[in-house]
């Protein structure tokens, strides 16, 4: 019965420690390497970051070209990307994105809900 | 007899013959030739100063028989002066030999010799004479032989005397020159011939004279001369005071006359043969009864230069001239009145009746003469005329009859001269001119009186005209007449007025136009038209200053011009010069006005056919032949019955009505700007009707007017199937539109009672684009044929203000749509449409635009209000996408959305394009029982949180959402659900997987639990979840992510509630 006891605290113990090992490390976001045009891993995607905070993204794969897709402001904070997509209707869409790694080739960010997607860039 | 008798006449008689032997016997031994020519030549040395000479002078008894005679031979008297170095006529040979006489027989009255010691002269012979007559410059004569009297040193006026008595001059073979210098006057005669006899008492004459001349010549004032050849006059006659009976003829085998100005020109020649001249008058002088009678056979005559003869008249078997005047004369008056006279060129003759009276007492001269002529063959008369007066026919082929009956009437004065009247009648006439006319005109006839007013002087002068009672001509099977009159005939220009009958017969007159156009014209015309216009006016075409004023009554006609075909059966059309003025902005000249029956219009290169009835066409031109006007055109014109049919469309009209004008300008470069239209359109009772559409379009009425730069649609009614449609409004700009040089701006009022959005916009989808551009693109994009997606124009910018009472738009019903439509470069605004549904009340705004064929872009800003969630997703089914829960409400929320996504060519959305904010706020509604609102429920430990009626109540709801992509987010909001307080909020993505958190915020018991809800949408993983939104509405506790995001929601809501209006 003791035992039936002592198992779940220590599991417990265990868990809080794992808990704090795992603690999330921040991960500052390097302006200067998010300039520029960028696609999705495996995809046709785009996204354009602009040196004056504005961007656009677009989809190749459904005909839309660059100059056609949708326009946004970009921000950084620590290791959060924010975009504003703003609509041709007056409608604004804001997103929040997670960077977890960056380099002047790829960068990978991970959204509210956990997926992660990878980006390389495609021109300077 | 007895025998006693006998023998004392016998005796009596030998008595007698015994003393007139011894006289004769007697004289001869007294009056012996020597004896006289000795007192003869005595007494002319005594009697004639210059020298002379008298041969052998004789004694005759018999010769001058009763008179005694003296015959004297070889008479010369010479007088020598000094010869003039020029002014003397050629042919003309001075000497100074004054008269040479072969014979020269006086004879004497003796009775009177010896009775009273007169010497009294019967007879005078002269035989074989020469005469040389000279006149110096100074006035010295040769002639001044005989020493002057006392009697002549005394000036005196020289007359004739009371009598003169001449039984017999004679003078046989008279050669004579007579040169008078000081009168210019020289005269030559050769082999004259006279005998005169005759006398003078008181001024009654009686005279017998006939002279012969075989040449005389005769020069004056070196501007006359005349050569005339056996001259033959003979003259005879008794003239008193108060009657007078003489006869003169005057023959002459050639007579050459000339005169000349004073510089030596000629002005009149006349070298004719055989003149014969015959004049003869009896009776009381003032009522002489006689008759002139001349005959020219042949002869030339020249007037200021030009021939008035030519050889064809010369070869006339007629006379070149002949008269025959037969007169009645009063000398007394100075008068002479004709009666059947006849003046005759050749075949061509004049009758005249009349008087003529010479100036007298005051009187000027005076005419008083009718004249009349036969039927003169045209052709024949032309043909004998001298060049200079037919050369005006050069070219021309003219004949008929032609007769002139006419009279003369007035005073002849210094300026002043007879009124002339003339009857012209012209009959069976011909005319052809290939140059000028192409076809030849036959029947001729005419039928005028000309009134002429000669006078040149202010006084007198006045106004000639002709009145015209018919003129008649056909060509081919067209015949014209004219009538009327022409005024100021002999002024600077004529005034016609006229009116021209015609029955035309269409085909003749492609022959007047140029070969080039391509014009083919059947049917016939009548034509009725009154013309009035200074004859300047229609020979220079000058329509300005012409009047015109009549119908053409056209039948059968049929023309076709180019690709052009009209055919009516019957059409009147009056024109009128100038024009009544209709519209402002033409100066129209020219007016027509066209009606008939119907009309029916082929264009064979537009696939046109067209027919109306009662056409009634107004037109006002201006001076079409004045190149410096630009044409343009003025028009009143209505149709009833239109219909036109062209390649797929048909149009059917009860009335159509056109009414404004056009106005050329080349240097434009596209149609409006050319013709700068300002017209009136009314349409009454009309259909449209075209292959690809399934329904015809309907106008009971459709009114618009088009002024350059402005479209106006007064009043547009349009019924298309179940749907009405009312447009008014302005269209500007359309010709620089058309040039590319600007867009097309509108401003349009559109309302309906029952409108099908989706046929209209069927119908509308792609007009107005530019065919080659979106080929062009087409084939870029690779898009297929079965794709038509509406393009919108570039270049327009019209703005639609809508007021629709009902109508269906993209499969679902509205009500009360009102808002504007602007279509302004290539994007399609339908700018906060109001409206209510069956739901709620809307408004709606959204673009539209076409910048690729493949690649439209569709964005909305729509908002619903006081709408029942139910009716919001059966409304906007998308609803449901974006809040999945919603659905599982009941009541009335408010709804807005604005959202944006590229489409393809067949309006399949582009998925990455997609952007879209909504928020929707709802109070007092009604949780729905369902299997997941039961299962979360159990989840959260809900008690007793039903309504009796087993509902869910809800306090509020405000809930926003966005959609980027394939991800809807909706961000955490509150639902108040009668003792409880829910935060709700998560995500899921269109192929159906989601991650939605459910936190209970307040509840009857002091726990806080939560919910996730993960996996696919359809059949969610529902289970306990993490705290999260512990501390999202309390402003004192709330994180840096939780305020964020509260901002996130106000940014969404404000951005989008700040379109409703």
């Amino acid at each position: 019965m003791k035992r039936k006891i002592i198992y779940p605290i220590l599991l417990l113990l265990v868990g809080s420690m794992m808990w704090t090992g795992c603690k999330k490390e921040e991960y500052t976001i390097d302006e200067s390497l998010l300039i520029g045009k960028w696609c999705a891993d495996g995809t046709q995607e785009y996204w354009r970051f602009d040196a004056n905070y504005e961007g656009e993204t677009w989809d190749e794969s459904e005909d839309v070209q660059e100059g056609e897709g949708t326009h946004y402001t970009w921000s950084v904070s620590v290791d959060r990307l924010s975009i504003l997509l703003q609509g041709t209707m007056g409608q604004v869409v804001p997103y929040d994105y997670t960077f977890t790694s960056q380099t002047d080739r790829t960068f990978t960010w991970r959204d509210g809900y956990g997926n992660t997607r990878s980006f390389s860039k495609v021109s300077l | 007899m007895k025998k006693g008798w006998k023998i004392a006449l016998i005796s009596l008689g030998s008595l007698l013959g015994l003393i007139i032997i011894v006289v004769v016997v007697a004289c001869w031994l007294i009056f012996t030739p020597a004896r006289l020519t000795s007192i003869v030549n005595k007494l002319s040395d005594k009697y004639i100063l210059c020298e002379n000479h008298f041969g052998n002078v004789d004694l005759t008894l018999f010769k001058t028989f009763p008179n005694v005679g003296l015959e004297v031979h070889d008479v010369v008297l010479i007088n020598p002066y000094d010869k003039p170095d020029s002014g003397v006529a050629q042919g003309m040979i001075l000497s100074d030999t004054l008269a040479s006489v072969g014979t020269l027989t006086v004879g004497i009255d003796v009775k009177e010799f010896l009775s009273n010691k007169n010497i009294v002269v019967r007879q005078v012979c002269l035989d074989d004479a020469q005469a040389n007559l000279y006149t110096s410059p100074e006035g010295w004569s040769n002639l001044d032989i005989f020493p002057k009297s006392e009697k002549d040193t005394t000036e005196s006026e020289t007359r004739l005397p009371d009598t003169i008595q001449i039984e017999k001059v004679k003078i046989n073979n008279l050669s004579a020159r007579y040169c008078n210098l000081q009168q210019s006057l020289q005269a030559a005669a050769e082999n004259l011939n006279l005998t005169l006899k005759g006398d003078m008492v008181n001024k009654d004459i009686d005279a017998d004279l006939s002279l012969e001349v075989a040449k005389l010549l005769v020069d004056m004032h070196d501007n006359m001369h005349v050569a005339a050849q056996d001259l033959d006059l003979s003259a005879k006659g008794d003239w008193t005071d108060s009657k007078a009976d003489a006869k003169l003829s005057l023959d002459m085998a050639h007579l050459l006359f000339g005169m000349n100005d004073s510089l030596g020109r000629s002005t009149l020649t006349a070298d004719v043969d055989k003149v014969d001249l015959a004049l003869k008058g009896q009776g009381p002088k003032n009522n002489m009864e006689g008759r002139l009678d001349l005959t020219l056979p042949k002869g030339n005559v020249t007037l200021g230069g030009k021939a008035y003869t030519t050889q064809a008249m010369n070869n006339s078997r007629h006379d070149l001239l002949a008269m025959q005047l037969p007169f009645h004369a009063d000398l007394d008056d100075k008068s002479l009145s004709l009666a059947d006279a006849v003046v005759s060129l050749l075949e061509y003759a004049i009758n005249l009746d009349g008087s003529v009276s010479l100036p007298n007492e005051g009187r000027p001269m005076h005419v008083d003469m009718a004249y009349r002529t036969d039927r003169w063959q045209v052709a024949d008369l032309i043909a004998v005329l001298p060049p200079f007066i037919t050369k005006s026919l050069k070219g021309m082929n003219v004949d008929g009859r032609l007769s002139l009956d006419g009279k003369a009437v007035g005073d002849v004065a210094e300026g002043q001269l007879p009124l002339v009247n003339a009857d012209v009648l012209f009959e069976k006439g011909t005319f052809s001119a290939p140059k000028m006319l192409p076809m030849p005109v036959k029947k001729i006839g005419a039928k005028m009186t000309a009134n002429l007013n000669l006078s040149s002087d202010a006084a007198h002068k006045g106004p000639s005209k002709v009145k015209i009672d018919y003129l008649n001509a056909r060509a081919e099977n067209t015949d014209l007449s004219v009538s009327g009159t022409v005024d100021d005939l002999l002024g600077k220009d004529m005034l016609v007025d006229a009116v021209v009958k015609g029955d035309i017969n269409l085909p003749d007159l492609k022959a007047f136009l140029p070969d080039t156009m391509p014009i083919a014209l059947q049917g016939t015309t009548k034509a009725d038209i009154k013309v009035k216009s200074r004859l300047s006016a229609i020979t220079k075409l000058d329509l300005a200053k012409v009047h015109a004023d009549g119908t053409l009554k056209f039948a059968d006609l049929d023309v076709t011009y180019d690709s052009i075909h009209a055919q009516s059966r019957l059409l009147d059309m009056a024109v009128k010069l100038p024009a009544n003025p209709s519209n402002k902005n033409v100066k129209e000249l020219i007016g027509a006005h066209i009606q008939g029956g119907k009309l029916d219009v082929q264009m064979v290169n537009k696939n046109l056919t067209a027919s109306v009835a009662d056409p009634d066409i107004k037109v006002g031109l201006p001076n079409i032949l004045d190149k410096n006007q630009p044409l343009a055109a003025a028009f009143d014109v209505s149709f009833s019955k239109v219909n036109a049919d062209m390649d797929s469309m048909t149009v059917y009209s009860d009335t159509l009505k056109l009414k404004g004008s056009v106005r050329n300008d080349k240097s434009q470069d596209n149609p409006l700007k050319q013709w700068h239209p300002d017209v009136d359109i009314d349409l009454h009772r009309a259909v449209l009707a075209m292959d690809n559409m399934s329904e015809a379009v309907r106008m009971p009425s459709f009114r618009f007017n088009y002024k350059p730069e402005v479209c106006e649609i007064a009043d547009a009614d349009i019924r298309w199937g179940v749907s009405d449609y009312h447009l008014s409004g302005k269209v500007y700009g359309v010709e620089d539109w058309l040039s590319h040089k600007a867009m097309l701006r509108g401003d349009v009022y559109f309302s309906s009672q029952y409108a099908d959005i989706d046929q209209l916009l069927g119908i509308l989808s792609g007009m107005g684009s530019d065919k080659d551009t979106l080929a062009l693109q087409r084939q870029e994009d690779n898009v297929p044929k079965e794709a038509n997606p509406f393009i919108v124009p570039k270049d327009v910018n019209v703005t639609l203000h809508t007021n629709i009472d009902r109508c269906i738009a993209f499969e679902n019903d509205l009500n009360q749509l009102g808002g504007t439509v602007t279509v302004n470069d290539g994007v399609a605004v339908l700018d906060q449409i109001g409206f209510t549904c069956k739901a709620a009340r809307m408004q709606l705004t959204a673009i539209y635009k076409s910048p690729r064929v493949n690649h439209l872009f569709a964005g909305i800003d729509f908002h619903l209000l006081d709408i029942t969630v139910e009716e919001l997703i059966d409304m906007v089914p998308s609803v449901d996408t974006l809040v999945p829960m919603l659905k599982a409400f009941k009541g009335r929320a408010d709804f807005h959305l604005a959202a944006e996504c590229n489409l393809d060519a067949f309006y399949k959305p582009k998925m990455s394009t997609l952007l879209g904010a909504a928020a929707i706020t709802g109070k007092d509604l009604v949780v729905l029982d369902n299997e997941t609102i039961s299962d979360i429920a159990k989840l959260l430990q809900f008690k007793n949180w039903r309504e009796h009626d087993n509902n869910i109540g809800v306090d509020s709801i405000s809930v926003e959402a966005t959609v980027f992509r394939k991800e809807i987010v909706v961000y955490p909001f509150l639902l108040n659900l009668h003792n409880y307080q829910l935060c709700v909020g998560g995500r899921h993505t269109l192929d159906n997987a989601c991650n939605y958190h459910l936190e209970l915020i307040k509840c009857p018991l002091p726990v806080r639990l939560a919910v996730d809800v993960n996996g696919s949408l359809s059949k969610p993983k529902i289970g306990l979840g993490k705290v999260q939104y512990a501390e999202l509405y309390k402003p004192e506790k709330r994180d840096e992510v939780q305020t964020r995001t509260l901002e996130l929601k106000k940014m969404i809501r404000q951005a989008l509630e700040s379109n409703v209006k």
